[in-house]
């Protein structure tokens, strides 16, 4: 069975009907671009796997286990992780703080040792420091360890994010716009990091993306979605070529040549 | 059997007041998913107005009424501009609001105690206090008139609300701010009459009060009672406000007469858990939770 | 002398309450409108054991504590699951609070006294009692917030929606760090019932709640050092001005809005108070004047 199976998921918000019927897989190690115009249902999709929404009917599996009805925090342990299209970092707390909270969502011992700081705290906080370093380095960002992390710039900010969801040891990440506001000169740099980040870890990465040419690179395998229903699902190429997915993008498509 | 009319009747009229501070508290919490605490001191505040009015001015009753809504409102609207809104533009969490709504409910009583004195004392009204007899039973006419008020009021508003493009532009701000703004939807004049409402309907609630009770700066804490019958409704839906308002009158009154005067505040906070627990988005509801 | 000794002990009593409101109003940013209710539970509860059972005083502490804990689930459980707006648990607070406070004082039993409260308790804390538990419960709460709990309860505050996709199960967290914090204040009110010797139902209303909140407030949300100095602050000041206790609830009520409007996250802010940058500044002038000097 695939590492996340979606089968004829729909998700209505009263009588609008966000996602459709749609059904997709990803196996461990895959790396997969969700794409559609605005509006399309994808973060829906998101959101629905991840457990924010509730959907109407259609099964989730991951690694086996049924999805839906499970508490989010509970799905994030099971191996799922995700960044936000509006980044949601931890302004005030440093950013080795943000990528601990990764680590120790659920603190790692009781109450009463940590009123007391017993030396076994201050080995389990040191351990969690020396951790949350290793994964800023794999981002690249280890000298920003102490900075507050509201005062750094968006890209990194960013990455902060992709840092911490490294953190919960995921199985699957799901990346929401990574790219947004970025200019081209930026966007490369984000398909050569995710590249690398995709080899080193060996993770199944499903991608959001509005900026065509970073799916492109990056996915082997994409889907796209208009309206909430899967309009096609193919190799970067095959996409590019379906006459379908030409006309849904049309109207973008026009504006940005425009 | 009189005895349960005449116990309807109490507790209808004391439901008006209920309903009307409920429905004052869900019109801002439906907009800005936000709890005015101090909506409290806004009703005694209108209620002050009335009462110096007719025993200073002597103004008729209805005029001082009217001032009442009137005074309330404008309070409501300061507060609004001068604390609410400079905060939620400085994005304020909303924890740091309901700590300045506090603030408010703290500072504005104990001024008026200092200023105006802490002593209970009657709505000066006689015709307020005088009573009806009808089939036995015994009516104040103040009750009546809370009742009609009441009616009067919430009709109105509904028609402002349904029917008015102002009204369509709250629901729509009500259901999404964000989009509502978006969509050309003055959001700012939206929160002014919104706040100018609420305030209204916490003065002629106050005015019913003070006819019924007494008048006194503290007064403010029955607002609670409306902010309770507001969750029990269902946070943020303006009919749900109206109904447990009513409901919760007619409960205090009923549990007050028949089992004991002593735990009549109880019945309000009773209700609460029940409802929360068992139906947590309220009796008509649409379940508002805190947005990020 | 035993005039500054009192003021002393009640700042320290203050101190052991704002601990744990503190934690969780200011760290989890949970708004809570009633915790005078735990005090009255812990004062209420030790003073009982203390006078009828003849338990010794620390235990009776305790006792009031954990049954101020338990009580706490009364309130979050309903409120504080699902997606339920926190404007609920602060209704609750305050309802739970009157409540307690009407039950009291219409339950006319020996033990509990009704409306006059419970008197004759005896008198055990003293000052080294009131410096110790406070000491003992900054020392508590300042390691605990500290560590990963309150880094917990901060991610909670700034980005719920955020922790739990992460990981956090929020519930737990809000009701765990609500126990700690009514056990706390239940504490204190036990400490209150054997400084005082006597307690009467009315004087664990929303101005006690309010009071606490305000040291909160002014010290700073992510702070244990900043509410711990306001609340030694507020609670000498208006004994220094006492022509102005009046309109000490008023200022209170001012002090609130004032901070509210223009320093939200207090004067600490999400610092502790530290004597280092004051060390710094004193070492530098010196240095200053003995180049000026030569």
């Amino acid at each position: 069975m695939a590492l996340l199976e979606i089968k004829n998921l729909s998700i209505y918000f009263g009588g609008v009907k966000a996602v459709h019927n749609v059904s997709f897989s990803a196996e461990a190690g895959d790396f997969k671009g969700l794409i559609g115009p605005n509006g399309a249902g994808k973060t829906t999709v998101f959101n629905g796997v991840t457990g924010v929404v509730k959907p109407i009917a259609g099964e989730i599996y991951f690694d086996g286990v049924h999805l839906i009805g499970l508490r989010p925090d509970k799905i994030a342990h099971l191996g799922i992780a995700r960044t936000f299209q509006n980044i949601r970092i931890y302004p005030k707390m440093k950013v080795f703080e943000n990528v601990e909270i990764g680590l120790n969502s659920i603190p790692r011992y009781g109450i009463l040792p940590a009123m007391l700081k017993t030396p076994g705290v201050r080995q389990k906080n040191r351990e969690s420091y020396e951790k949350s370093l290793k994964y800023l380095e794999m981002v690249g960002m280890q000298e920003y360890k102490d900075v507050e992390a509201g005062a750094l710039p968006y890209g990194l900010q960013r990455k902060l994010e992709i840092a911490r969801a490294l953190a919960t040891e995921p199985k699957l990440l799901f990346l929401d716009e990574p790219a947004a506001g970025m200019n081209s000169g930026e966007s490369m740099e984000l398909v050569e990091f995710l590249k690398k980040l995709h080899q080193d870890t060996g993770l199944a990465i499903i991608l959001i993306e509005h900026h065509l040419e970073v799916v492109m690179e990056l996915c082997k395998d994409i889907i796209v979605l208009n309206l909430g229903q899967k309009l096609a699902e193919g190799t970067p190429k095959q996409i590019q070529n379906n006459p379908e997915v030409v006309k849904a993008y049309l109207g973008e498509r026009r504006q940005k040549y425009a | 059997m009189q005895i349960f009319i005449q116990q309807f009747a109490t507790g209808i009229s004391i439901g008006s007041v209920y309903a009307l501070l409920a429905v004052g508290y869900a019109l801002v919490f439906s907009v800005f998913n936000f709890s005015n605490f101090g909506f409290g001191p806004i009703m005694m505040l209108g209620t002050f107005a009335a009462f110096y009015a007719i025993s200073l001015l002597h103004l008729p009753l209805i005029a001082a009424i009217i001032l009442a809504m009137a005074v309330a409102g404008i309070v409501s609207v300061l507060m609004e501009l001068m604390i609410y809104r400079p905060m939620r533009q400085k994005k304020a969490l909303k924890l740091y609001l309901m700590i300045a709504a506090l603030g408010m409910n703290t500072l504005i009583p104990n001024f008026a105690i200092q200023v105006f004195g802490g002593g209970v004392r009657a709505f000066p009204s006689e015709w307020a206090k005088s009573v009806i007899k009808a089939g036995g039973i015994t009516v104040p006419r103040a009750d009546i008139l809370a009742a009609a008020l009441s009616i009067i009021m919430l009709v109105l508003l509904w028609m402002f609300l349904y029917k008015t493009k102002i009204g369509l532009g709250i629901r729509a701000s009500s259901f999404d701010s964000g989009t509502a703004e978006l969509m050309g939807i003055n959001v700012n004049l939206v929160a002014i009459v919104i706040f100018i409402l609420s305030g209204a309907s916490a003065g002629l609630a106050g005015c019913f009060y003070g006819m019924k009770y007494s008048v006194y700066p503290n007064m403010g804490t029955v607002a609670m009672k409306g902010f309770v019958a507001s969750t029990v409704g269902g946070l943020g839906s303006l009919p749900g406000a109206v109904v447990s308002g009513l409901l919760l009158g007619f409960l205090e009154t009923m549990i007050s007469s028949y089992i004991s005067t002593t735990y009549r505040d109880l019945v309000a906070y009773g209700l609460l858990v029940a409802v929360l627990i068992f139906m947590p988005n309220g009796l008509l509801g649409k379940g508002m939770h805190d947005k990020i | 002398m035993g005039y500054i000794e009192g003021i002393l002990i009640s700042a320290c009593i203050n101190i052991v309450c704002v601990c744990g409101l503190l934690l969780l109003t200011g760290f989890l940013g949970l708004f809570s409108m009633g915790h005078a209710c735990f005090l009255c539970i812990g004062a209420y509860t030790s003073a009982i054991l203390s006078i009828n059972f003849k338990i010794p005083y620390l235990p009776a502490l305790a006792a009031g504590g954990i049954l101020a804990a338990v009580s706490s689930i009364i309130i979050g459980y309903p409120t504080l699951r699902g997606k339920l707006s926190s404007d609920c648990f602060a209704i609750a607070t305050l309802g739970f609070s009157e409540a307690i406070r009407l039950i009291l004082s219409n339950f006319n039993h020996p033990y509990v006294g009704g409306a006059l409260g419970i008197s004759g308790i005896p008198h055990k804390t003293g000052l080294l009692q009131a410096v110790l538990l406070a000491t003992a419960s900054i020392f508590f709460v300042y390691n605990y917030t500290h560590s990963q709990h309150g880094k917990v309860a901060l991610a909670i505050r700034d980005h719920a929606d955020a922790s739990e996709l992460i990981g956090v199960n929020i519930f737990r967290e809000k009701i765990k760090n609500l126990m700690i914090s009514a056990f706390f204040c239940g504490v204190g009110g036990g400490m209150m019932a054997h400084y005082y010797t006597y307690i009467v139902p009315n004087t664990f209303g929303s101005v006690m709640s309010t009071n606490l909140l305000t040291a909160v407030v002014l010290g700073g949300v992510s702070s244990v050092t900043g509410p711990v100095l306001a609340t030694v602050l507020l609670t000498g000041v208006p004994e220094f001005l006492r022509f102005l206790s009046n309109w000490r609830l008023a200022i209170y009520g001012l002090v609130l809005i004032v901070m509210m409007r223009v320093r939200p996250e207090g004067l600490m802010g999400h610092k502790e108070f530290s004597l280092i940058p004051i060390v710094q500044l004193v070492k530098r002038n010196w240095k200053k004047s003995d180049v000026l000097s030569k």
